[in-house]
């Protein structure tokens, strides 16, 4: 079953597109990245999920209901973190975890302890004196704290310090290994990187890529630096994917996109001295997504 | 309903609502005090009141002439009709219900509450039975500041609260209709000062068209467009009855008002903070 599924969501604000007959499935089970610029439609996207936006057009499931009509109910297995997530300033953390607990059924006490211990939480302070990353643990804690089927997470780590982004991740890997889903969405590729199975990268309300990351991986480049014996590149004919960026005497860098078999096949007939063929680079697949906006075009 | 929203909105208003609601209790307890200063010199009184500009005003504060008919309980409607206590009843209605919709759009807290397995619809009656509470205690204070003023100061006469109360309960539904109309723009809107800006106008505007019906024969047909023309002080105390014309011209604007806002916000966008 998918957790997330949308059929041709679109949402306008005015004249301007937001999202644009979006279709994305989310399997259930997986920890899905949700990639693009500022402003691609990301957030919009998991505001109609949680039917915080009425969509212009199309659909949301979540968890097989629907986004807007079945709110509540479906609301009650969905956990969430806003990309900027505001409190009850007058309110300490205790109570607003409180306050929240309440309001889902009063079930939570056992796994919200758990969670504060975990990321050092001082619970007994008002809101108001607490630094950006407190609140973004607090707001974690309040996303994970009733075990949700489905985690949505905007840009969960802004504000967290390296240790705690660590902490985090191992909390929503053990998430994934209960077989519960997490959405998480990020502009930074590295973390959705080492933490995702599969992602989707969204440009200008559209969707432009859905695809598993180790998919990704053999479809992305790879950087390639070859030092030759006996002082000459070899005559050899080049490989079909080997895309030379700068030669000398004895010297080859290159970047690599294909199997690495026929790489190493090639190389195998050549007089090397010395190989370096660094992990493939999903920076430079990522960034050819947004050529055009790089060299300014709109 | 939600009674987690509705306690945490109760827990947020009660402050204010008690000091709000002390400060009617006082205001009623001084205007005993000057009731009884009046009574020491009533002949003065009477010939200040006949003065053609107050008489025009104290119209428009008690919706009738007060010559003829001065008994400490119908000087008392003073207390009932003061602009004080406007000030104090709209500025709590006006925080309490601008503080759910508007206030949680604009603090980015409305992410956090609507994402909760929680209706908007249970949000907003949660909502609407904390500041119906509010009301009712502010709009029934003015009955206990009368009291209390005349148990420390004796007046010629006691007081008829028999025929006071049910000044409040139009009290109430004048602030009940105010609430309402709040309730709306709060829905209608995403910033807490621009909810709060709007109503403020419209009551401004309201009690304009109030004041010019007195002084103006052209504007007397738009005198039903005034939340005060359905709040009349000394007719409904001389009268001791229930105006149940003005209650219900005052309580249909409130319901009507607060359903538009409800069909609103069952639909509207929660744009991010």
């Amino acid at each position: 079953m998918d957790a997330v599924a949308t059929h041709g969501l679109t949402k306008h604000y005015g004249t301007h597109a937001a999202l644009h007959e979006l279709e994305l499935r989310v399997p259930a089970g997986r920890l899905f990245g949700f990639l693009g610029p500022n402003g691609a439609g990301k957030t919009t996207t998991l505001r109609l999920l949680l039917g915080l936006l009425r969509a212009t057009r199309g659909r949301a499931e979540v968890l097989g209901r629907d986004a807007w009509r079945e709110g509540p109910a479906l609301r009650a297995e969905v956990g969430y973190l806003p990309g900027d997530v505001r409190f009850y300033d007058w309110l300490t953390g205790r109570q607003t975890l409180a306050f929240l607990d309440a309001a889902r059924g009063g079930r939570a006490k056992t796994e919200f302890a758990r969670l504060t211990g975990r990321l050092a939480l001082d619970l007994d302070r008002r809101v108001r004196d607490y630094s950006r990353g407190m609140k973004q643990k607090l707001g974690l804690i309040a996303a994970l704290m009733h075990r949700p089927r489905l985690l949505i997470l905007d840009e969960p780590t802004v504000s967290l310090d390296p240790l705690m982004r660590e902490i985090l991740y191992g909390e929503l890997r053990a998430v994934v290994a209960e077989g519960r889903t997490v959405l998480f969405s990020s502009h930074t590729l590295a973390e959705v990187e080492t933490l995702c199975d599969e992602i989707a990268i969204l440009r200008d309300g559209r969707l432009i890529e859905h695809e598993r990351i180790d998919v990704l991986r053999e479809r992305a480049v790879r950087h390639v630096d070859v030092r030759f014996r006996a002082g000459a590149l070899p005559a050899l004919p080049r490989p079909e994917g080997l895309q030379v960026l700068e030669e000398t005497d004895a010297h080859l860098r290159a970047t690599w996109m294909g199997p690495t078999d026929r790489l190493l096949a090639w190389l195998a007939r050549c007089p090397v001295q010395d190989v370096t063929i660094a992990p493939p680079d999903l920076e430079d697949l990522f960034l050819t997504y947004y050529a055009d906006r790089l060299e300014g075009r709109p | 309903m939600s009674r987690a929203v509705l306690l945490k909105t109760l827990r947020d208003a009660a402050l204010l609502t008690v000091i709000l609601t002390l400060g009617v209790v006082a205001l009623e307890m001084a205007i005993v005090r000057a009731l009884l200063e009046f009574g020491k010199d009533l002949e003065n009184f009477r010939r200040w009141i006949e003065l053609p500009l107050i008489r025009d005003l104290m119209h428009i504060v008690l919706g009738s002439d007060m010559l003829g008919d001065l008994t400490p309980t119908t000087m008392a409607t003073f207390g009932l009709g003061h602009p004080l206590l406007w000030a104090l009843s709209w500025t709590l209605m006006l925080t309490i219900v601008t503080g759910v919709i508007a206030g949680e759009v604009d603090r980015g807290t409305a992410d956090l509450l609507l994402t909760l397995p929680i209706s908007r619809t249970a949000v907003y009656a949660s909502t609407t039975v904390a500041w119906v509470l509010a009301a009712a205690l502010i709009s029934f204070a003015p009955l206990l500041g009368l009291r209390l003023g005349e148990l420390v100061c004796p007046l010629s006469e006691p007081l008829r609260f028999r025929q006071l109360w049910p000044l409040s309960v139009n009290l109430l539904a004048l602030n009940l209709s105010v609430a309402g109309v709040t309730m709306l723009v709060s829905s209608l809107v995403s910033r807490r000062a621009l909810a709060v800006g709007i109503v403020l106008a419209a009551l401004l505007a309201s009690d304009l068209v109030n004041l010019l019906v007195q002084f103006w024969a052209a504007v007397r047909p738009f005198a039903f467009l005034g939340f005060l023309h359905y709040y009349r002080p000394l007719p409904v105390v001389r009268s001791g009855a229930l105006p149940w014309s003005d209650i219900g011209a005052l309580l249909g604007i409130a319901v009507t008002a607060w359903l538009v806002g409800l069909w609103y916000f069952r639909r509207r966008d929660i744009p991010a903070a």
